[in-house]
Protein backbone atom coordinates (compact mmCIF):
# COMPACT_ATOMS: atom_id res chain seq x y z
CA UNK A 1 0.00 0.00 0.00
CA UNK A 2 1.98 3.47 -1.13
CA UNK A 3 2.05 6.62 1.41
CA UNK A 4 -1.27 8.19 -0.66
CA UNK A 5 -3.72 5.19 -0.65
CA UNK A 6 -2.82 5.41 3.42
CA UNK A 7 -3.42 8.95 3.59
CA UNK A 8 -6.38 8.58 2.34
CA UNK A 9 -7.65 5.43 4.17
CA UNK A 10 -6.50 7.75 7.28
CA UNK A 11 -8.16 10.33 6.26
CA UNK A 12 -11.36 8.06 5.80
CA UNK A 13 -11.10 6.99 9.14
CA UNK A 14 -10.50 9.75 10.99
CA UNK A 15 -13.44 11.53 9.27
CA UNK A 16 -15.89 8.66 10.34
CA UNK A 17 -13.99 8.39 13.69
CA UNK A 18 -15.12 12.21 14.06
CA UNK A 19 -18.60 12.13 12.93
CA UNK A 20 -19.23 9.17 15.22
CA UNK A 21 -17.67 10.52 18.43
CA UNK A 22 -19.22 13.80 17.66
CA UNK A 23 -22.78 12.01 17.46
CA UNK A 24 -21.97 10.02 20.64
CA UNK A 25 -21.49 13.38 22.39
CA UNK A 26 -23.97 15.27 21.40
CA UNK A 27 -26.50 12.13 21.92
CA UNK A 28 -25.22 11.96 25.64
CA UNK A 29 -26.23 15.69 26.21
CA UNK A 30 -29.75 15.08 28.16
CA UNK A 31 -32.58 17.07 26.00
CA UNK A 32 -34.91 15.53 27.35
CA UNK A 33 -35.24 17.84 30.57
CA UNK A 34 -34.22 20.82 29.31
CA UNK A 35 -37.72 20.31 26.92
CA UNK A 36 -39.36 19.08 30.08
CA UNK A 37 -38.40 22.73 31.16
CA UNK A 38 -39.51 24.33 28.06
CA UNK A 39 -42.65 22.49 27.38
CA UNK A 40 -43.70 23.45 31.41
CA UNK A 41 -42.74 26.98 30.60
CA UNK A 42 -45.20 27.06 27.58
CA UNK A 43 -47.59 25.62 29.64
CA UNK A 44 -47.28 28.19 31.93
CA UNK A 45 -47.56 31.35 29.84
CA UNK A 46 -49.76 29.74 27.13
CA UNK A 47 -48.27 31.47 24.32
CA UNK A 48 -46.93 30.70 21.34
CA UNK A 49 -43.77 30.82 19.14
CA UNK A 50 -39.84 31.43 19.43
CA UNK A 51 -38.06 34.41 20.29
CA UNK A 52 -37.02 34.46 16.32
CA UNK A 53 -38.44 37.90 16.06
CA UNK A 54 -39.18 40.73 18.06
CA UNK A 55 -40.63 42.94 15.79
CA UNK A 56 -44.66 43.82 16.88
CA UNK A 57 -46.77 41.68 16.40
CA UNK A 58 -44.55 39.29 14.97
CA UNK A 59 -43.13 37.80 18.25
CA UNK A 60 -46.17 35.66 18.92
CA UNK A 61 -46.94 35.76 14.95
CA UNK A 62 -49.41 32.48 15.38
CA UNK A 63 -51.73 34.90 17.29
CA UNK A 64 -51.19 37.60 14.98
CA UNK A 65 -53.29 38.76 11.67
CA UNK A 66 -52.11 40.74 8.41
CA UNK A 67 -53.89 43.40 9.83
CA UNK A 68 -52.91 43.72 13.17
CA UNK A 69 -49.92 45.78 11.63
CA UNK A 70 -51.81 48.41 11.00
CA UNK A 71 -53.12 48.55 14.38
CA UNK A 72 -54.27 51.58 15.97
CA UNK A 73 -53.23 50.90 19.55
CA UNK A 74 -51.16 54.14 20.43
CA UNK A 75 -48.70 52.51 23.18
CA UNK A 76 -46.75 50.98 20.31
CA UNK A 77 -44.54 52.93 18.71
CA UNK A 78 -44.35 51.63 14.28
CA UNK A 79 -41.55 51.26 13.13
CA UNK A 80 -42.47 49.23 10.11
CA UNK A 81 -41.91 50.41 6.54
CA UNK A 82 -45.84 49.01 6.42
CA UNK A 83 -47.20 51.71 8.72
CA UNK A 84 -46.53 54.44 6.30
CA UNK A 85 -46.08 57.38 9.22
CA UNK A 86 -43.30 56.38 11.28
CA UNK A 87 -43.15 58.56 14.32
CA UNK A 88 -40.08 58.89 15.99
CA UNK A 89 -39.82 58.25 20.00
CA UNK A 90 -37.86 60.01 22.81
CA UNK A 91 -34.17 58.96 22.87
CA UNK B 1 -11.23 -3.24 -3.47
CA UNK B 2 -8.29 -2.93 -6.12
CA UNK B 3 -5.48 -0.92 -4.49
CA UNK B 4 -3.32 -0.61 -7.24
CA UNK B 5 -6.13 1.48 -8.76
CA UNK B 6 -6.66 3.36 -6.43
CA UNK B 7 -3.07 4.03 -6.08
CA UNK B 8 -3.13 5.01 -9.84
CA UNK B 9 -6.30 7.18 -9.12
CA UNK B 10 -4.59 9.27 -6.30
CA UNK B 11 -1.74 9.55 -8.43
CA UNK B 12 -4.18 11.35 -11.36
CA UNK B 13 -5.81 13.45 -8.66
CA UNK B 14 -2.06 15.05 -7.65
CA UNK B 15 -1.20 15.77 -11.11
CA UNK B 16 -4.53 18.13 -11.02
CA UNK B 17 -3.72 18.91 -7.71
CA UNK B 18 -5.43 22.38 -7.82
CA UNK B 19 -8.46 21.47 -9.32
CA UNK B 20 -8.92 18.75 -7.62
CA UNK B 21 -8.43 20.78 -4.69
CA UNK B 22 -11.11 23.49 -5.31
CA UNK B 23 -13.53 20.76 -6.58
CA UNK B 24 -13.00 19.25 -2.89
CA UNK B 25 -13.53 22.68 -1.04
CA UNK B 26 -16.45 23.41 -3.64
CA UNK B 27 -18.60 20.30 -2.46
CA UNK B 28 -17.52 20.53 1.23
CA UNK B 29 -19.03 24.04 1.64
CA UNK B 30 -22.21 22.92 0.11
CA UNK B 31 -22.98 19.87 1.98
CA UNK B 32 -21.80 22.03 4.85
CA UNK B 33 -24.05 24.72 3.98
CA UNK B 34 -26.86 22.63 3.58
CA UNK B 35 -26.29 20.39 6.35
CA UNK B 36 -26.15 23.88 8.83
CA UNK B 37 -29.53 24.64 6.67
CA UNK B 38 -31.23 21.49 7.50
CA UNK B 39 -30.12 21.24 11.11
CA UNK B 40 -30.99 24.31 12.26
CA UNK B 41 -34.78 24.38 10.86
CA UNK B 42 -35.01 20.56 12.08
CA UNK B 43 -34.00 21.62 15.83
CA UNK B 44 -36.23 24.69 16.34
CA UNK B 45 -39.39 22.66 14.17
CA UNK B 46 -38.30 19.81 16.37
CA UNK B 47 -39.06 22.67 19.77
CA UNK B 48 -41.65 24.35 18.49
CA UNK B 49 -43.72 21.06 17.14
CA UNK B 50 -42.86 19.60 21.54
CA UNK B 51 -44.62 22.80 22.82
CA UNK B 52 -47.00 22.76 20.80
CA UNK B 53 -48.57 20.56 22.92
CA UNK B 54 -48.37 22.81 26.21
CA UNK B 55 -50.41 25.19 24.26
CA UNK B 56 -54.16 25.56 24.70
CA UNK B 57 -55.85 23.52 22.25
CA UNK B 58 -58.21 26.82 20.90
CA UNK B 59 -57.28 30.41 21.33
CA UNK B 60 -59.75 32.82 20.96
CA UNK B 61 -59.59 36.37 19.61
CA UNK B 62 -62.35 39.30 19.44
CA UNK B 63 -62.53 41.16 15.84
CA UNK B 64 -63.40 44.59 15.80
CA UNK B 65 -63.53 46.84 12.49
CA UNK B 66 -61.06 44.05 10.77
CA UNK B 67 -58.54 44.25 13.92
CA UNK B 68 -57.93 42.73 16.52
CA UNK B 69 -59.37 44.19 19.83
CA UNK B 70 -60.24 43.69 23.84
CA UNK B 71 -62.81 41.37 24.76
CA UNK B 72 -64.95 40.78 27.94
CA UNK B 73 -63.79 38.00 30.32
CA UNK B 74 -66.94 37.23 31.28
CA UNK B 75 -67.57 35.98 27.57
CA UNK B 76 -65.77 32.46 28.53
CA UNK B 77 -68.49 31.80 30.79
CA UNK B 78 -71.14 31.54 27.56
CA UNK B 79 -68.09 29.22 25.68
CA UNK B 80 -68.04 26.87 28.80
CA UNK B 81 -71.75 26.26 27.76
CA UNK B 82 -70.35 24.65 24.03
CA UNK B 83 -70.94 20.57 25.12
CA UNK B 84 -66.69 19.62 24.84
CA UNK B 85 -65.00 22.51 26.54
CA UNK B 86 -63.39 21.81 29.48
CA UNK B 87 -62.94 24.97 30.30
CA UNK B 88 -62.62 28.71 28.84
CA UNK B 89 -60.36 31.26 31.01
CA UNK B 90 -59.49 35.38 29.61
CA UNK B 91 -56.25 35.82 29.19
CA UNK B 92 -54.41 39.39 30.10
CA UNK B 93 -51.46 39.86 27.55
CA UNK B 94 -50.11 41.94 25.15
CA UNK B 95 -46.70 43.86 24.34
CA UNK B 96 -45.00 46.64 25.44
CA UNK B 97 -42.61 49.24 24.15
CA UNK B 98 -39.32 49.81 25.87
CA UNK B 99 -38.13 53.10 24.12
CA UNK B 100 -34.91 52.71 25.51
CA UNK B 101 -33.69 49.92 23.91
CA UNK B 102 -36.09 50.05 20.80
CA UNK B 103 -37.49 47.01 21.65
CA UNK B 104 -41.26 45.51 22.60
CA UNK B 105 -41.57 43.22 25.89
CA UNK B 106 -43.88 40.41 25.70
CA UNK B 107 -46.13 40.91 28.98
CA UNK B 108 -48.18 38.23 30.30
CA UNK B 109 -50.96 37.92 32.91
CA UNK B 110 -51.35 35.53 35.36
CA UNK B 111 -53.21 34.67 39.08
CA UNK B 112 -51.13 35.06 41.92
CA UNK B 113 -52.61 31.66 43.20
CA UNK B 114 -51.54 29.82 39.96
CA UNK B 115 -47.55 30.65 40.99
CA UNK B 116 -48.17 29.40 44.42
CA UNK B 117 -50.51 25.98 43.35
CA UNK B 118 -48.14 24.90 40.44
CA UNK B 119 -45.80 22.52 41.48
CA UNK B 120 -43.94 23.12 37.88
CA UNK B 121 -43.32 26.70 38.36
CA UNK B 122 -40.10 25.67 40.92
CA UNK B 123 -38.54 24.47 37.93
CA UNK B 124 -38.68 27.64 35.79
CA UNK B 125 -37.56 30.20 38.72
CA UNK B 126 -35.60 29.65 41.10
CA UNK B 127 -37.65 32.42 43.05
CA UNK B 128 -41.05 31.65 43.07
CA UNK B 129 -42.87 34.95 44.70
CA UNK B 130 -45.01 36.56 42.79
CA UNK B 131 -47.40 39.07 43.97
CA UNK B 132 -49.07 41.73 42.36
CA UNK B 133 -45.75 44.42 42.90
CA UNK B 134 -43.63 42.10 41.38
CA UNK B 135 -42.83 40.37 38.25
CA UNK B 136 -40.82 37.59 36.43
CA UNK B 137 -38.58 38.34 33.38
CA UNK B 138 -36.67 36.76 30.79
CA UNK B 139 -32.85 36.79 30.88
CA UNK B 140 -33.48 39.35 27.77
CA UNK B 141 -35.42 41.70 29.13
CA UNK B 142 -32.97 41.96 32.77
CA UNK B 143 -29.98 42.13 30.39
CA UNK B 144 -31.64 45.32 28.85
CA UNK B 145 -33.03 46.96 31.87
CA UNK B 146 -29.60 46.92 33.69
CA UNK B 147 -28.39 48.39 30.69
CA UNK B 148 -30.78 51.37 31.67
CA UNK B 149 -29.92 51.31 35.31
CA UNK B 150 -33.18 49.08 36.30
CA UNK B 151 -31.58 46.45 38.28
CA UNK B 152 -34.33 45.86 40.55
CA UNK B 153 -37.21 47.19 39.19
CA UNK B 154 -39.21 48.50 36.85
CA UNK B 155 -41.49 51.86 36.19
CA UNK B 156 -43.76 51.08 33.54
CA UNK B 157 -45.61 53.83 31.72
CA UNK B 158 -49.32 53.33 31.65
CA UNK B 159 -51.81 54.70 29.34
CA UNK B 160 -52.49 57.49 31.18
CA UNK B 161 -49.05 58.68 31.58
CA UNK B 162 -48.34 57.84 35.50
CA UNK B 163 -45.92 55.11 36.10
CA UNK B 164 -46.10 52.15 37.73
CA UNK B 165 -43.12 50.53 39.82
CA UNK B 166 -42.84 46.78 39.31
CA UNK B 167 -40.10 45.07 41.49
CA UNK B 168 -38.46 41.97 39.76
CA UNK B 169 -38.93 38.61 41.82
CA UNK B 170 -37.33 36.31 39.84
CA UNK B 171 -35.65 35.22 36.02
CA UNK B 172 -36.96 32.56 34.11
CA UNK B 173 -34.39 29.74 33.58
CA UNK B 174 -31.88 29.83 30.86
CA UNK B 175 -32.65 26.39 29.47
CA UNK B 176 -35.93 28.07 28.29
CA UNK B 177 -34.70 31.33 26.84
CA UNK B 178 -35.72 30.61 23.58
CA UNK B 179 -39.31 31.18 24.55
CA UNK B 180 -38.72 33.65 27.90
CA UNK B 181 -36.37 35.98 26.49
CA UNK B 182 -38.36 38.50 26.34
CA UNK B 183 -41.04 37.59 28.62
CA UNK B 184 -42.38 39.63 31.92
CA UNK B 185 -45.15 37.68 33.92
CA UNK B 186 -46.88 39.58 35.71
CA UNK B 187 -49.98 39.60 37.73
CA UNK B 188 -52.85 40.15 36.00
CA UNK B 189 -54.56 42.69 37.25
CA UNK B 190 -51.34 44.51 37.90
CA UNK B 191 -51.08 44.09 34.33
CA UNK B 192 -54.16 45.26 33.45
CA UNK B 193 -53.30 48.33 35.54
CA UNK B 194 -50.34 49.26 33.57
CA UNK B 195 -52.25 48.38 30.16
CA UNK B 196 -55.51 50.44 30.68
CA UNK B 197 -57.64 47.59 30.84
CA UNK B 198 -60.94 47.36 32.95
CA UNK B 199 -61.86 44.99 35.66
CA UNK B 200 -62.88 42.21 33.13
CA UNK B 201 -61.17 43.31 29.94
CA UNK B 202 -58.84 40.90 28.27
CA UNK B 203 -56.71 40.25 25.62
CA UNK B 204 -58.62 36.34 24.53
CA UNK B 205 -59.80 33.51 25.86
CA UNK B 206 -58.20 30.12 26.02
CA UNK B 207 -60.00 26.99 25.65
CA UNK B 208 -59.55 23.10 26.43
CA UNK B 209 -61.67 20.75 24.83
CA UNK B 210 -61.87 17.28 27.23
CA UNK B 211 -61.59 15.35 24.05
CA UNK B 212 -58.45 16.00 21.67
CA UNK B 213 -60.55 14.81 19.10
CA UNK B 214 -63.33 17.02 19.22
CA UNK B 215 -61.17 20.39 18.61
CA UNK B 216 -62.63 20.85 14.80
CA UNK B 217 -66.04 20.68 15.96
CA UNK B 218 -65.66 23.31 18.88
CA UNK B 219 -64.19 25.03 17.19
CA UNK B 220 -66.92 25.01 14.32
CA UNK B 221 -69.51 25.64 17.19
CA UNK B 222 -67.85 28.71 18.51
CA UNK B 223 -67.18 30.24 15.01
CA UNK B 224 -70.96 30.01 14.07
CA UNK B 225 -72.35 31.05 17.17
CA UNK B 226 -69.87 34.11 17.69
CA UNK B 227 -68.98 34.99 13.96
CA UNK B 228 -66.44 37.73 15.51
CA UNK B 229 -64.52 35.85 17.06
CA UNK B 230 -61.25 34.41 14.75
CA UNK B 231 -60.31 30.68 15.97
CA UNK B 232 -57.23 29.42 16.43
CA UNK B 233 -56.74 25.99 16.89
CA UNK B 234 -53.53 24.05 17.78
CA UNK B 235 -53.49 22.77 14.04
CA UNK B 236 -53.55 26.28 12.50
CA UNK B 237 -50.58 27.17 14.57
CA UNK B 238 -48.49 24.27 13.87
CA UNK B 239 -49.29 25.27 9.64
CA UNK B 240 -48.11 28.37 10.73
CA UNK B 241 -44.70 27.19 12.44
CA UNK B 242 -44.50 25.37 8.86
CA UNK B 243 -45.19 29.19 7.34
CA UNK B 244 -42.46 30.78 9.27
CA UNK B 245 -39.75 28.05 8.56
CA UNK B 246 -40.26 27.85 5.10
CA UNK B 247 -40.08 31.89 4.52
CA UNK B 248 -36.77 31.19 6.55
CA UNK B 249 -35.43 28.49 4.58
CA UNK B 250 -36.14 31.25 1.43
CA UNK B 251 -33.47 32.80 2.66
CA UNK B 252 -30.96 29.99 3.24
CA UNK B 253 -32.25 29.24 -0.44
CA UNK B 254 -30.04 32.18 -1.48
CA UNK B 255 -27.44 30.88 -0.32
CA UNK B 256 -27.96 27.21 -1.62
CA UNK B 257 -28.40 28.63 -4.99
CA UNK B 258 -24.81 30.38 -5.34
CA UNK B 259 -23.17 26.72 -4.26
CA UNK B 260 -25.40 24.77 -6.12
CA UNK B 261 -24.76 27.00 -9.07
CA UNK B 262 -20.94 26.16 -8.74
CA UNK B 263 -21.33 23.12 -8.18
CA UNK B 264 -23.23 22.36 -11.03
CA UNK B 265 -20.32 24.41 -13.65
CA UNK B 266 -18.34 21.94 -12.24
CA UNK B 267 -20.23 19.10 -13.23
CA UNK B 268 -21.26 20.41 -16.79
CA UNK B 269 -17.14 20.79 -17.22
CA UNK B 270 -17.16 17.05 -16.50
CA UNK B 271 -19.96 16.19 -18.25
CA UNK B 272 -18.82 18.31 -21.71
CA UNK B 273 -16.23 15.87 -22.37
CA UNK B 274 -13.06 15.12 -21.20
CA UNK B 275 -9.73 17.09 -22.28
CA UNK B 276 -7.29 15.66 -24.87
CA UNK B 277 -4.66 14.82 -22.50
CA UNK B 278 -7.06 12.68 -20.44
CA UNK B 279 -8.50 10.59 -23.72
CA UNK B 280 -4.96 10.30 -24.81
CA UNK B 281 -4.53 8.87 -21.26
CA UNK B 282 -7.23 6.66 -21.78
CA UNK B 283 -6.27 5.54 -25.36
CA UNK B 284 -2.50 4.08 -23.67
CA UNK B 285 -4.35 2.02 -21.10
CA UNK B 286 -6.38 0.43 -23.42
CA UNK B 287 -3.65 -0.12 -25.54
CA UNK B 288 -1.38 -1.51 -23.18
CA UNK B 289 -4.43 -4.22 -22.19
CA UNK B 290 -6.57 -2.40 -19.97
CA UNK B 291 -10.61 -3.07 -19.95
CA UNK B 292 -13.40 -0.63 -19.81
CA UNK B 293 -14.07 -1.80 -16.46
CA UNK B 294 -10.71 -0.79 -15.19
CA UNK B 295 -10.74 2.37 -16.89
CA UNK B 296 -14.05 3.22 -15.30
CA UNK B 297 -12.92 1.83 -11.66
CA UNK B 298 -10.08 4.47 -11.64
CA UNK B 299 -12.54 7.11 -12.75
CA UNK B 300 -14.82 6.15 -9.98
CA UNK B 301 -12.38 5.80 -7.50
CA UNK B 302 -11.39 9.44 -8.50
CA UNK B 303 -14.54 10.87 -7.91
CA UNK B 304 -15.89 8.82 -4.74
CA UNK B 305 -12.27 9.60 -3.20
CA UNK B 306 -13.30 13.57 -3.52
CA UNK B 307 -16.58 13.49 -3.19
CA UNK B 308 -17.20 11.17 -0.27
CA UNK B 309 -14.43 12.50 1.90
CA UNK B 310 -15.68 16.13 1.28
CA UNK B 311 -19.50 14.65 2.26
CA UNK B 312 -17.98 13.41 5.65
CA UNK B 313 -16.28 15.99 6.08
CA UNK B 314 -19.28 19.00 5.33
CA UNK B 315 -21.43 16.67 7.69
CA UNK B 316 -19.23 16.63 10.49
CA UNK B 317 -18.68 20.44 10.16
CA UNK B 318 -21.94 21.36 10.06
CA UNK B 319 -23.00 18.93 13.01
CA UNK B 320 -19.78 20.51 15.01
CA UNK B 321 -21.16 24.42 13.81
CA UNK B 322 -24.44 23.95 15.20
CA UNK B 323 -24.76 21.89 17.71
CA UNK B 324 -21.27 22.03 19.77
CA UNK B 325 -20.71 26.43 18.19
CA UNK B 326 -24.50 27.00 18.20
CA UNK B 327 -23.85 28.16 14.68
CA UNK B 328 -22.92 31.94 15.25
CA UNK B 329 -23.27 33.88 12.13
CA UNK B 330 -25.74 31.73 10.51
CA UNK B 331 -28.24 31.85 13.81
CA UNK B 332 -29.06 35.13 13.24
CA UNK B 333 -30.91 35.02 10.31
CA UNK B 334 -33.61 33.11 12.26
CA UNK B 335 -33.64 35.58 14.86
CA UNK B 336 -34.06 38.86 12.96
CA UNK B 337 -32.35 42.06 13.63
CA UNK B 338 -33.65 42.92 17.70
CA UNK B 339 -31.55 43.97 20.07
CA UNK B 340 -33.29 41.36 21.99
CA UNK B 341 -31.54 38.20 20.82
CA UNK B 342 -31.30 35.05 22.89
CA UNK B 343 -28.23 32.92 23.43
CA UNK B 344 -29.55 30.29 23.19
CA UNK B 345 -28.54 26.17 22.44
CA UNK B 346 -30.31 24.05 19.53
CA UNK B 347 -31.72 21.27 20.54
CA UNK B 348 -30.30 17.72 19.09
CA UNK B 349 -31.89 16.30 16.66
CA UNK B 350 -30.63 13.25 14.78
CA UNK B 351 -32.10 12.45 11.34
CA UNK B 352 -31.27 9.87 8.71
CA UNK B 353 -33.27 11.75 6.05
CA UNK B 354 -31.12 15.06 6.33
CA UNK B 355 -27.92 13.01 6.03
CA UNK B 356 -29.05 10.73 2.95
CA UNK B 357 -30.53 13.95 1.34
CA UNK B 358 -27.33 15.59 1.47
CA UNK B 359 -25.51 12.52 0.33
CA UNK B 360 -27.88 12.31 -3.10
CA UNK B 361 -27.50 15.82 -3.44
CA UNK B 362 -23.65 15.91 -3.80
CA UNK B 363 -21.46 12.26 -4.22
CA UNK B 364 -23.59 10.43 -6.81
CA UNK B 365 -24.38 13.51 -8.97
CA UNK B 366 -20.40 13.95 -8.92
CA UNK B 367 -19.60 10.49 -9.73
CA UNK B 368 -21.81 9.85 -12.35
CA UNK B 369 -20.71 13.58 -13.83
CA UNK B 370 -16.96 11.96 -13.77
CA UNK B 371 -17.37 7.89 -15.17
CA UNK B 372 -20.03 9.32 -17.52
CA UNK B 373 -17.55 10.91 -20.38
CA UNK B 374 -14.84 8.28 -19.22
CA UNK B 375 -17.60 5.61 -20.32
CA UNK B 376 -17.69 7.17 -23.38
CA UNK B 377 -14.33 7.04 -24.46
CA UNK B 378 -13.62 3.88 -23.03
CA UNK B 379 -15.82 2.07 -25.34
CA UNK B 380 -14.23 3.56 -28.58
CA UNK B 381 -11.16 1.56 -29.81
CA UNK B 382 -7.97 2.39 -28.61
CA UNK B 383 -6.23 3.88 -31.69
CA UNK B 384 -9.45 5.45 -32.70
CA UNK B 385 -9.01 7.22 -29.21
CA UNK B 386 -5.14 8.44 -29.69
CA UNK B 387 -6.20 9.62 -33.30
Amino acid sequence: MSRSVKIVTFSFFVLSFLLISELFYLRSIDNEQCLKVKQEFVSFVGLPDLVLSNEPYLRHRSLSSVFDIYSVDPTLREHQKETFILTKGIK
Amino acid sequence: MNFQLLEYALKNLQREYFKNLFIFIVLTLMTWLLGTMFLITNSMKHELNLTLDSLPDIILQYKKAGVSSTLDERQSENILEIPGVQSAEGRVWGYYYFENADVYFSLMGVDEFQTQTRKSFVNLVAKQSLDNSSMIVGEGVVRLLERSYYKDYFNFIKEDGSVKKVFIAGIFQTQTQLESNDMIVIEKNTLRDIFGFSEYEATDIAVNVTNKLEVPTVALKITQRYPNYRVLTKEDMRVSYENIFNYKNALFLGLFVIAIFIFLVIVYERLSGVSSAQKREIGILKAIGWRVEDVLRVKLYEALVISFLAYLLGIVLAFGFVYIFNAPLVKDIFLGYSEIKPAFELLFVFDFETLFLLFFLSVPIYVLASVIPSWRIATLDADEVMR
